[in-house]
Order: C-alpha cells, then structure tokens, then sequence
C-alpha cells in the first residue's frame, strides 16, 4: 500500500519525471520558443487577490538582528471555493528589534510565511528565536516518549462506523525517532546558507521546547552577550562559553518541564506529571555537558549567530574562507525531526535573501544595469494543512498551492518592465512544473537554488524557453519581461493551476527594459563557484535512496518505509564522514520503484554541481553535463524503474561538492519533508585532519 | 480537507462537574479531535456505554496551576463513518459529564 502522504508527490513525479531535469541543469534545454506579439484587444483580467510583498527584516550596519517568534493562533488559509478556513498554526511572528518598523506578520489572522531576512554577505547574522508555541492548542504536541506512550510516536485512533476502533491508526508500524513527533517543538534551519552547522549556526540537531512565558525581554542581556562575541567572530564552540545567567536560566526551566511535563507512562506519579529519569532532558544536557559536546535541549530561546562568510583573496592568492556565501535567494524553516513535514505545513518558513551589492557581485551588478530600477518580487510557495495525512483517517485531497499566503495571486507590471523574481518551493511536498501561458512573457533564469548561473548557462539561447521546475526546497531566480502590450498573463502550472496572475498594464517602461546581452552587464561568477575540478576529487561514494514494505504487523497498517542505504535515520549514527577543505563525488540512486516518487536529495551547508545524470524512464544513456555546471542544494533524484528481467533499474544524478571551510555534524535528506520526518535522513560530519597511524 | 478540532475540558462556576466545550462538535470523517484539560482533575473521555479504553489509553492528566493544560494521549478520526452520525461520549472518571460529536 501507498501512504496518503505520498499522493502529491507521486502525482508530481510523473510529471516532474518526464522532463529528465533536463530542462533546469542549464546545459540542455528545449527548442527555443519564439516570443510572439501580446495578443490585441487582450481580454479582462480574471479578479484575484493581489500580490501580498511580505514584510523584511534588514540588516543594518553589517548586522542582521532579528528576534522570530514561533506563536500559535488562528490564521485564515484560503480556499479554493468558499470562505478562508479559519485554523490553529504555529508561525514565525519576527521583528526587528533595532527598527520597530521591520515587522511581520502585520496581520496575525493572514496566513502566509514568515518575515524576509535580508543580509549582505560579510554581515553577522543575530536570531533571538523564542517558542512562544501554546501546546494547550494542539494535540500530539509533545516529544521523545515524554508522555510514556509508544515510545514518543503521535497517536491516532480510527474510529469504524460500527464504534469499533484501531488505537495503533498511526503510528501503525513507524517506530521513534521516526515517526511524527514533537510538533511544538522548534528550531531554524538557514537553508542556503554555508556556515558552521554546529554551535549556534546553522544547527537543525538542537531542539527548542516550547515555553510561552520566555520573552524577549528575559534573554535580552546574554544574548547581547553573545551576539557580541559572534561580531568579533568569536562563536560560542562549548557550553562554558555562555554567559552563566542564561546557562542557570535554562536548567531552571528544563528541570521544571522535568518535573511537570505530563507523563502517564510506567511508573508514573499520581499525578500525571513529572518525567522518569532517563526521559528527563536537564540530565541529557548534562551528560552532553560533561563530555564537552554541545546540548540537545533548550526552553524557549536560542540564540542563532553566524557571520555569512565573505570571499577574500589576499594578494599571495590564499583566500580567507575556501567557499565564500553564494548571494542569492535562500530561506529558512524549522528542521525538527518529526516534525519537519507538519511545521511547513503550518507554514514555518521564509525567505532568506543575501545580496552582493558589490559592483561586480549578484545585485550590484543587476542594479546597475538596471539603472537602479530593477523590481523585485520574492514569491513563497506553500500549502497549508493542519493534519498529517498518515494520522488522518480519511483524507482530503493536496491543498491549494499558495503564493505569499494567497492563491493565484494577481502581480502587476507595466508594458515592457523587467521584474527580478525570486521563487521559493517552501511546500512539504509540491512539484513545481510551469510556464508563462499565454505566450507574450520573457524570461531568463539567473540563478539556481540561491547561486546564479555562470555566464554560459544564462546567455545559453535555450535560457527562457525551458519550464519552470522546483521540487520542493528548490529556489529559481527569473529575469521576467513583460510584453509591450497590456494584457492578462499567467505562471501555470499543469496540475496546481495557475500559480500567479500577472496583469500588464499602465505607461510603457521608460527607459526601455531588457535582459544583459553582454557578459560584462551580467554578475561575475564569484571565483570559488567555478567548476570542481574532477582532479582534485579526493573520494566518491554512492548513495541510495530506496522504500521498502516491512512484514505485516501484528496489528494495524502496515505503512512502506523510506530508506536511504538500507537504513533509517538512527540517532547519533554517523552514515558519512567527510574530511575537511577536500572535493568529492557523490552518485545518488533512487532505486524506489515501490512509489516511483522523484525524491529531492537535499545536503546542509555545501551546495553541490550536478555533472551527470540518468533517467532510465526517459533515457537510455546517462547524460553527462558540461562545464560550467550548475550550483543546486536539492536536486530530485530521477526515479528508477523496473527492467524486462525484474531487476531494479535505479535513476541517478553525479555530483561534485567541497566539504570546506565547517568541521560538525549535520544531515542530507529527502526534501519530501514527511519522508524525512519518517527516516529518510543521514547524519553527517566533517571531520578535521586526523594523524594517519601506520606501523613500519 | 480534514482540520484538526479541539474540545476544552472546562471547569463550570460552583459545580464540581467539569464541562466539554464545545457540547456538541460538528467534524467531517477525516478531521482529528483532541481534548485539553484546563481543569484540576484528569479526565478520561470514551463513548457512551463502551470500555473506558475504547478510543484512549491512559486519561487526560489535570492541569497543574501554572502549566499548561495537558491534551488527550490520542487523537481521534472517524475515518470509516461515512454518513451523518452522532456520537454520544462521557468521561469514564465522572460520567456525568457528556458531549456529542456529530461527523457529518
């Protein structure tokens, strides 16, 4: 059997799958299409909400502050047909706390994602993230077997129309840690950004619980504290790092939830509260303590602080940081095993931009061609629901696709403008497969999940005829022209609909827009993004992404497990280890011919270049891609198939990627975030220099 | 779509009985219902006339004075109940306190 959970994915796939990702490696694109004429006497433009931008939070004087709430309240989502459903979420409610005017959401009733960061590379990145989450609010909220049941899994009961009932509904047979667990737990994962996963950057391994009565107000002091350290670049590496009044005020607050949490389980108190010793987190964290790691549990707050390193080269060639931070459209959402999938479904997430305002770097140079006139839209994608569909007894059909909180919103531009687009897939599972309709819009791809395009690939003549692929995670950065004429336009997607309205109307643009021609108008390609040499490749290894049935449970659903080698996702068991500052190849496998399902490997902290490819469902040769290759953090592995002799056929795609710069732990995962939240994860590390010992 | 659903386990001014809010709670089949328990007892809700244990396995533990209110083991989704159906329940601690839930 097939999980519901799947339903959406596996609809994209056939579509997504066809098209090879052939389309998007910026090397083999589709017959160009010419761009006739707008239509005359263009018809009225369909009635639709217009296009919401959503609010920033800016950095200022090379720091980017800013304190995310994650609150809980109910949000309208829209609908389809009929009125908005009112539904209890979990969000992202940020601000600014060096400008009171930076602030989003400015009204808490509209669903939609969270404020956008925006930061220049080279600046020091502060996040104060409260969980103000009120777990009263939800069911299932809590986590790691707290309440004694099932080992920490969500439970679901069926109820059968004769009031017979299935109690293991779900978990069925998903075991802890991966299963859906601990919803109103929180963290931020920064993805796109190449910083330390350990510590305080960008770290999805901490787990923040919530606490509702920790405000700004009470970790204000030591997180200034530490944010100032992380200025001078000094980020905090153990716990003795920190200051000593926020460190008491976290055992103050875990020790309390220890000894209050609710808990039902064996041994428990009369009560009904108060864990047993080996579920109690205060002692966790001081197990980690005492062998010098970095602690698992907080309450309430975190401090987030990185700086986004800046590429430099002294004048004997080295260079500060072997990989710089790419500028571009990258993001954020929380990243709680578990919870992952429901989370972004509530819609925690955002977008994250990082410029180079530099004369030759991403924005400064599109700004100046631009005369300083260059629009900017930043477009998130999501879907919202308030069930897991596994949990769900009878489920409903994918939710709607949303565009900064509205469906098919109307965007405006005038006769000829040229709008930069930034295109974030923030949706737990939706396959993005569009084209502008009718025909009238030009466009150019400029960057790929948050790194632009080498000259090549952009001024490529098949540049602007290929559709417009995301899975999901993936961001796509378009040069968008609109027609000379006025006129009703679309972004349409197969089988999600229209995903924006454009409307083109009012003066002509004046000056004239166009797209650059010549290289010396189009940003330079950072030196560190140049193509990986396959010389310097010090490892390769293969990595497959597989789904299995188990044997049929005693009881209950018998639910198809996702793997990647074999395995699920287990805790503290390394799958890769890498060796700093060195290159690799990697060749990922998708041998899920069980669901078919195109699932989008996604890696923390390094982008990677795919230099090869292979459909066995649209191919009969791989397909070996040319320099310069394109930049991606997630890429959907080609689905495998199943040969005339029964055997396995499995897609693939080859990548080349530098574990540079970072040592720590951190994980890659399928970006069909219920399949992580279900295992389909590894833990990774990148691992100094080590002595090699060898006996003579 | 299916939403989630909450019912508040509330106390009552000058009873000892607590209160189910909403009484009567309309659901479609797939949507999932939960309970929190703002009052100082633990409560265990069941359907009427049925094994205290038939959609729940432990009860809803009470409300400590500055904690927050604590949310029922399972959730409950009447997943095969495909026509307008009511569902009387009361809690298998203190039966006098009933609700409905009608899955429409």
């Amino acid at each position: 059997m097939i999980e519901a959970i799947d339903f959406l994915a596996r609809v994209a796939r056939r579509r997504f799958s066809r098209r090879a990702l052939a389309a998007t490696t910026g090397i083999v694109f589709s017959m160009f299409l010419a761009s006739p004429a707008a239509p005359q006497n263009a018809p009225v433009c369909p009635s639709a909400p217009a296009f919401v931008p959503i609010g920033e939070i800016k950095s200022q004087d090379g720091k980017l502050q800013a304190v995310m709430k994650v609150v809980s309240g109910k949000r309208n989502v829209p609908n389809k047909t009929g009125p908005p459903t009112s539904s209890m979420l979990r969000y992202f409610d940020g601000y600014n706390p060096a400008d009171s005017s930076q602030k989003w959401p400015t009204d808490p009733n509209a669903a939609g994602p969270g404020p956008t960061l925006r930061a220049e590379i080279g600046d020091v990145v502060n996040v104060t993230l409260l969980n103000q989450v009120k777990v009263q609010d939800f069911g299932g909220t809590l986590d790691s077997g707290e309440e004694g049941r099932n080992n920490g899994c969500d439970q679901a009961t069926k109820v059968n129309a004769d009031g017979t009932t299935d109690k293991n509904w779900y978990p069925a047979n998903d075991k802890y840690p991966n299963c859906f667990h601990g919803s109103s737990s929180a963290n931020i994962h920064f993805h796109g950004t190449h910083v330390t996963p350990s510590t305080t950057g960008d770290n999805v391994l901490v787990n923040v619980r919530p606490n509702e009565k920790v405000t700004e107000r009470d970790v204000r002091e030591p997180f200034q504290q530490i944010f100032q350290h992380c200025t001078l670049g000094e980020q905090p590496q153990k716990w003795g790092d920190l200051p000593q009044s926020w460190r008491d005020f976290q055992e103050t607050l875990l020790k309390e939830y220890d000894t209050t949490a609710p808990y039902t389980g064996p041994g428990r108190s009369p009560s009904g509260h108060g864990l047993p010793r080996d579920l109690q987190l205060w002692p966790q964290n001081q197990q980690a303590i005492a062998q010098g790691a970095w602690p698992q549990w907080y309450s309430g707050s975190y401090p987030y602080c990185f700086q986004l390193p800046k590429y430099t080269k002294a004048s004997d060639g080295t260079s500060n940081v072997r990989m710089g931070q790419a500028p571009g459209t990258q993001w954020y959402h929380s990243h709680k095993h578990g919870s992952t999938s429901l989370n972004l479904f509530n819609g925690l997430a955002g977008a994250f931009i990082i410029t180079d305002n530099s004369p030759t770097g991403y924005d400064g140079k599109l700004k100046a061609f631009y005369d300083d006139k260059l629009e900017e839209r930043v477009l998130v994608f999501q879907q919202f629901t308030t069930v897991n569909n596994l949990e769900s007894a009878n489920r409903g059909g994918p939710p709607p696709l949303l565009v900064n909180g509205e469906i098919s919103p109307t965007i405006t531009m005038r006769p000829g403008q040229v709008q930069l687009w930034r295109m974030i897939n923030a949706t737990v599972q939706g396959f993005v497969d569009a084209k502008f309709s009718p025909a009238g819009i030009n466009f150019r791809q400029t960057a790929q999940d948050g790194v632009q395009y080498a000259w090549e690939n952009y001024s490529n003549p098949q540049n602007g005829t290929q559709a417009i692929q995301l899975s999901p995670a993936n961001r796509v950065d378009l040069l968008v022209q609109a027609p000379a004429a006025p006129g009703c336009y679309t972004l349409q997607d197969t089988a999600l609909g229209t995903i924006v309205n454009i409307t083109v109307t009012g003066d002509t643009v004046d000056p004239a827009q166009g797209f650059p021609t010549q290289e010396a108008d189009y940003p330079t390609m950072p030196e560190f993004l140049n193509t990986i040499d396959q010389a310097t490749i010090h490892l390769r290894r293969d990595v497959t992404y597989d789904s299995r049935n188990q044997p049929a449970p005693p009881t209950g659903r018998n639910l198809r497990q996702f793997t990647i080698d074999g395995k699920q996702f287990e805790d503290q068991r390394l799958n890769q280890v890498m060796l700093l500052d060195t290159a690799e190849e990697w060749t990922i496998y998708n041998a899920d011919t069980g669901t078919g399902i195109a699932h989008p490997f996604h890696i923390h902290v390094n982008p990677f270049q795919v230099v090869e490819l292979f459909n066995p469902n649209t191919m009969t040769e791989p397909q070996k891609l040319s320099a310069p290759f394109v930049w991606w953090d997630t890429f959907a592995i080609p689905p495998g198939k199943v040969g005339t002799d029964g055997k396995v056929i499995p897609g693939y795609f080859k990548f080349r990627s530098r574990f540079v710069d970072f040592t720590g732990q951190y994980v890659q995962h399928c970006h069909i975030l219920a399949h992580e939240d279900r295992g389909m994860m590894q833990l990774l590390e990148v691992v100094s220099n080590k002595t090699i010992l060898k006996h003579h | 779509m299916p939403q989630t659903q909450m019912i508040s386990i509330d106390d009552q001014p000058g009873q000892t009985l607590a209160k189910f809010e909403p009484q009567s709670l309309n659901v479609a089949s797939g949507d999932l219902i939960n309970w929190r328990n703002n009052t100082s007892s633990p409560h265990w809700p069941a359907p009427k006339g049925k094994p205290k244990d038939t959609w729940m396995d432990a009860e809803i533990p009470a409300k400590l004075p500055t904690q927050p209110a604590p949310t029922s083991p399972q959730t409950l989704s009447f997943g095969a109940v495909t026509q307008p159906t009511t569902v009387e329940y009361v809690c298998a601690l203190h039966p006098e306190e009933t609700g409905t839930i009608i899955v429409t």
